[in-house]
């Protein structure tokens, strides 16, 4: 039997209240409780899931495509029209496949020494009292130099890059203003004037990387010139404050529990499970959007093709069902538990991961080489908006 | 000297591949890690022992580079019954299809002459255990059932 999916006149995804932007969980456990299948009242045409085992297995659905109907209104970003986010397979296969071929975990590795080299570099312009901003200095900028080592760009020219690619994130919000979407279209404009800077500079001057190969790829017409800019502004513009939040996560972890950067130091065998809870508290992307090309029941509820499914992955990686206890960090979490889902699932999984996880590694590695402990200097200062989190400033003493 | 083949969509694989030569080496066996789309086939016929690494795509596809390995066994189907393989997969069991790239090729192994050692060994995703480790245990409990009737 059909039920109707859960609709009330109160929202229970209250998009722009500032107390659910700086902590949506309270309202994400009401959601997975009583409904699971949400229809929003401020569009009914999409349905949001919050709990771990429905965003896990229709977020791979054979019935979703990240193509959007002709009813959906996509912003700025609909200038995206020919790139990984915006295909299915099998088109998505071949393009996904170009940029694979630089991000296997070998190579991430071997980009994220320039991480290390930033790491490195700040540790050694300390202060007498060893402190600095660990967003930015620990983790966005040494981020940057690893992807661009990847790219084959020079790495200057991240500081805007960086605020204005937050202004294009807070436009993929559920329910954003005309003023946040004037922002996000004055932000990729900017972003894409700096791919194509930095496309004329290496088509003049080939260096060694991707965008050198990905030239060629457009030059012989394997991919199309918007798909080459388009690929770019992912990589260049998109990727790296993802792969930040998570490393200042993990510094902010450092910090209020000090045990787990000595293990880091100790135990390498447990690297593996300190990444991953990282990851599973610290979801940057906290909803991926796809659409339905069938009409599909989940809970009883039918949802009719051309629909919109909005999976709140921070959610679902906090589904006390799958996590026991899911705010607490927690390495002894049983070898049966499921993956978080923070770098996305099916074929459109992060092909950052890789190299997000390398970068992320190599300053863990660095910090616990070279810093006795980590200590907050300050408080943490967040920008979450209703789809994305971010630091905006994490002051730490880091004690040599 | 074993040489190792791993076909891989993402370069998964080719870390398993590598922790399957590491492991080997701890364990005084040396090892060659080859990518499979620069296999030699006719050098891989006329091996007594070889290990197979891959991941498998999509719907229980082949990935990218496992693909031509496969079609170019297919089209010349070289006379494996001298050779011994051992399979090691990696895979995501919430999929219908999980280990379908290994077990596919396993099989075509299989129908052109070569038996296999041991079994299959399975990387899960969907579990919450890194590659490497799986990979060493594989890698032990292989090399002994190999060393007894293989120069390794």
């Amino acid at each position: 039997m059909s039920m109707p999916a859960h609709q009330t006149s109160e929202a229970l995804l209250p998009w722009r209240n500032p107390a659910f932007r700086a902590n949506p969980f309270p309202w994400y456990d009401v959601l997975r409780r009583e409904a699971p299948v949400y229809q929003d009242p401020s569009s009914p045409k999409t349905y949001n899931l919050s709990r771990y085992h429905d965003v896990a297995q229709f977020g791979k659905h054979p019935a979703m495509s990240n193509v959007a109907p002709d009813w959906v209104q996509r912003g700025p970003w609909g200038m995206f029209r020919d790139s990984v986010i915006v295909k299915d397979p099998p088109e998505h296969t071949a393009l996904r496949r170009i940029s694979n071929h630089w991000f296997t975990p070998k190579l991430a590795r071997q980009w994220a020494e320039a991480a290390t080299e930033e790491v490195n570099r700040v540790l050694d312009g300390l202060g007498p009292s060893g402190l600095t901003e660990a967003f930015r200095n620990l983790a966005l900028m040494p981020s940057h130099h690893a992807m661009c080592r990847a790219l084959g760009l020079p790495n200057d020219g991240y500081d805007t890059g960086s605020d204005y690619m937050r202004d294009a994130m807070i436009g993929l919000g559920a329910a954003i203003s005309a003023e946040e979407e004037e922002r996000c279209q004055v932000a990729l404009t900017y972003l894409l004037d700096r791919v194509d800077h930095y496309l004329a500079e290496a088509r003049k001057n080939p260096q060694p990387g991707a965008v050198s190969s990905w030239i060629e790829l457009a030059a012989n017409g394997t991919i199309t010139d918007r798909q080459l800019r388009e690929a770019l502004l992912l990589f260049w513009a998109s990727a790296t404050p993802n792969a930040a939040y998570l490393i200042t996560g993990g510094m902010e972890i450092f910090a209020r529990q000090p045990e787990v950067l000595e293990l880091w130091r100790t135990s390498p065998e447990k690297h593996p499970a300190i990444l991953n809870e990282i990851a599973r508290l610290h979801t940057a992307e906290m909803s991926i959007e796809r659409f339905t090309t069938a009409p599909i029941e989940i809970h009883g509820v039918s949802i009719p093709a051309g629909s919109h499914i909005r999976f709140l992955i921070a959610s679902a990686n906090r589904d006390p069902e799958v996590f026991h206890d899911p705010h607490r960090f927690d390495l002894d979490r049983p070898a049966e538990t499921p993956p978080h889902l923070s770098f996305g699932l099916g074929a459109h999984f992060c092909p950052g991961t890789n190299i997000s996880l390398a970068e992320t590694s190599a300053v863990f590695d660095t910090i616990a080489a070279r810093v006795k402990r980590v200590e907050l200097a300050g408080v943490p200062i967040y920008g979450h908006d209703d789809r994305s989190a971010r630091y905006l400033r994490l002051p730490v003493r880091l004690v040599m | 000297m074993t040489n190792i083949y791993f076909g891989t969509e993402s370069g998964n694989s080719e870390m398993a591949a590598d922790d399957i030569g590491a492991e080997m080496e701890q364990l005084d066996r040396a090892a060659r890690i080859i990518p499979m789309e620069s296999a030699d086939i006719a050098e891989l016929a006329q091996q007594e022992f070889v290990i197979l690494v891959t991941s498998t795509y999509g719907d229980g596809e082949l990935p990218e580079t496992t693909q031509p390995f496969y079609d170019a066994l297919k089209a010349r189907r070289p006379d494996l019954s001298n050779l011994r393989f051992a399979a090691f997969g990696l895979g995501d069991s919430t999929y219908e299809t999980y280990g379908n790239g290994i077990d596919t090729l396993s099989r075509l192994m299989i129908e052109l002459g070569a038996r296999q050692v041991g079994d299959t060994g399975r990387h899960d995703a969907a579990r919450n255990e890194p590659v490497a480790a799986v990979a060493k245990r594989w890698t032990q409990a292989i090399v002994p059932q190999v060393a007894d009737s293989v120069t390794v």
